[in-house]
C-alpha cells in the first residue's frame, strides 16, 4: 500500500500505521531456514545420542559393577557417618552435659559442703534433713519395734567397751560396800566371810 | 475455518516432532513473525537472528498451546516477547533519546522526492526515528493491539506513562508527517525547510 499524504493529526496516526503495518509480511533469506533446521537436526541428533548412551552405559556389565561399586561404598560411608554420630552423641551425654545447679545432700553427712561440690562438680550444694519415713499401720509399727529392739539387742553384744567410756550394763553392781583390806583390819574381813558361809 | 484447520494439522505434527510440520510451519508463519521484529529490532540480521531463535522456541514449547484462542495470536506474542527481550538484553548498546534525532530525521526526509509515494519499507524508517520507548509503545500499542495494561507490564513502566508516551510518540510522528508533506506539495514553506536542510 503506496502513501502519497501522510496524516498531520495525532489522532489518526494509529489507525494510519496499523492500516499500513497489520498485513505487511517480510521475507527473511533462506540462510534462517537452512540454520533454523540445521540446529534442530543438532539438537534431535544430540538428544537420541544422550539417552543412546545412557541406555548403553547402563546395559553394560562394567556399568553395573562400577554402579555396585559406588552404591557399596555409599552405604558403607553411611553406615560409618551413623555409627560416629551415634558415639559421639553418646560421649557428649555422658562428658559434655551441662553441669548441674544445685544437688542436696543429708545434713549429716561427714563430706563438707565444699568438698563435695568439688567432688560432685556442682555450683551449689544445698544441705537438708533426712527424710524419715514414719510407720503408718499397726502392723509397720510392730515391726519397726521388733526392729529397734533386735538392734538394741545386737548393740548389746556387739559393742566393744571403750575405755574412755564404761559400759554400764555390764558393770556389776556392788551388794555390800567393800572395804578395804589392810593389814589390822583382816579379821573384819574372816568375819564378814564366815557369815556369807553360814547364810549360805 | 481452513486455516484453522490447517493450524490444527501443523500443530499436532509440530508435537509429534515431524520435520515436515515444523517446516511447514515456519514456511507459513516466518514472514509475518520477520515483519514483526523488524517492528523493534533495526538491523535486519539482527532480526533473523531472532527469528531463528523464535521458532527454536515455538518448537520447544508448542505442547504449552491448548489450542484455545489464535495460534497466529500466540506465536506474536512470543516473537514480541523475544524481541523485548533482546531490546533489555542489549539496553546498554540502544540509544535511548528523548527526542527524535534531527540530524537523522532530516537526512531521511530529504530522500523523500516531491512525486514518490511512500512504501512500507519508508514509513518503518520513520517508526525507528522515535526514540526507543516511545516507538516500542506506539508498536505495541498501535500497529500490535496490546492494551496499556499489558504494555506496562512487558516494559515495566506505569500504565500512565504508558498513555503519555504514547501522545508523545504520535506527536513526534506527527512533525516529521508535516515535514514530509511539505516537500511532497511544494510550497514556499516546503521550498525553505528544502533550503533549509541543504
Amino acid at each position: 500500500m503506496k502513501t502519497s499524504k501522510l496524516p498531520e493529526n495525532p489522532e489518526e496516526i494509529g489507525a494510519f500505521y496499523k492500516a499500513r503495518f497489520q498485513e505487511q509480511q517480510a521475507f527473511p533469506s533462506d540462510a534462517v531456514f537452512t540454520a533454523l533446521f540445521e540446529k534442530i537436526d543438532q539438537t534431535e541428533n544430540n538428544i537420541s545420542l544422550d539417552s543412546k548412551k545412557k541406555l548403553n552405559f547402563f546395559l553394560h556389565p562394567k556399568a553395573f559393577r562400577f554402579a555396585a561399586s559406588i552404591s557399596s561404598i555409599v552405604i558403607t560411608s553411611a553406615l560409618v557417618l551413623a555409627g560416629s554420630l551415634a558415639v559421639v552423641t553418646v560421649v557428649y551425654d555422658h562428658s559434655f552435659q551441662p553441669q548441674k545447679q544445685e544437688i542436696k545432700v543429708l545434713n549429716n553427712e561427714q563430706q563438707t559442703l565444699e568438698e563435695t561440690k568439688k567432688t560432685n562438680k556442682v555450683a551449689k550444694v544445698k544441705a537438708v534433713e533426712p527424710e524419715i519415713e514414719t510407720p503408718k499401720t499397726k502392723e509397720e509399727i510392730i515391726e519397726v519395734k521388733k526392729e529397734i529392739e533386735s538392734i538394741k539387742e545386737t548393740e548389746k553384744v556387739v559393742t566393744p567397751i571403750s575405755s574412755s567410756t564404761p559400759e554400764k550394763l555390764v558393770e556389776p553392781k556392788p551388794t555390800k560396800e567393800v572395804v578395804p583390806v589392810k593389814g589390822d583390819n583382816k579379821h573384819v574381813l574372816d568375819e564378814i566371810q564366815e557369815e556369807e558361809l553360814f547364810k549360805k | 475455518m481452513k486455516l484453522l484447520v490447517d493450524d490444527t494439522i501443523l500443530i499436532e505434527g509440530v508435537k509429534n516432532r515431524e520435520r515436515a510440520a515444523m517446516e511447514a510451519l515456519y514456511r507459513q508463519f516466518a514472514p509475518v513473525l520477520f515483519s514483526i521484529l523488524l517492528r523493534y529490532i533495526k538491523l535486519r540480521a539482527d532480526a533473523e537472528d531472532l527469528l531463528q531463535e523464535t521458532f527454536l522456541k515455538i518448537f520447544a514449547n508448542i505442547h504449552q498451546f491448548n489450542n484455545e484462542g489464535s495460534f497466529e495470536g500466540w506465536l506474536k506474542r512470543i516473537a514480541v516477547n523475544m524481541a523485548l527481550n533482546h531490546i533489555q538484553a542489549n539496553k546498554r548498546k540502544l540509544e535511548d533519546r528523548e527526542w527524535i534525532d534531527e540530524k537523522h530525521a532530516n537526512m531521511l526526509v530529504s530522500k523523500f522526492k516531491t512525486s514518490q509515494e511512500l512504501e512500507y519499507e519508508d514509513l518503518q524508517k520513520l517508526i525507528q526515528l522515535l526514540p526507543e520507548q516511545k516507538r516500542l509503545i506506539f508498536t505495541l500499542y498501535d500497529i500490535e493491539g496490546f492494551k496499556h495494561a499489558e504494555i506496562a507490564e512487558m516494559l515495566k513502566i506505569t500504565e500512565a506513562g504508558c498513555r503519555s508516551q504514547l501522545a508523545k510518540a504520535r506527536e513526534m510522528l506527527a512533525h516529521l508527517h508535516k515535514q514530509i508533506n511539505q516537500i511532497k506539495s511544494p510550497s514556499p514553506i516546503g521550498e525553505g525547510f528544502r533550503e533549509r536542510l541543504n
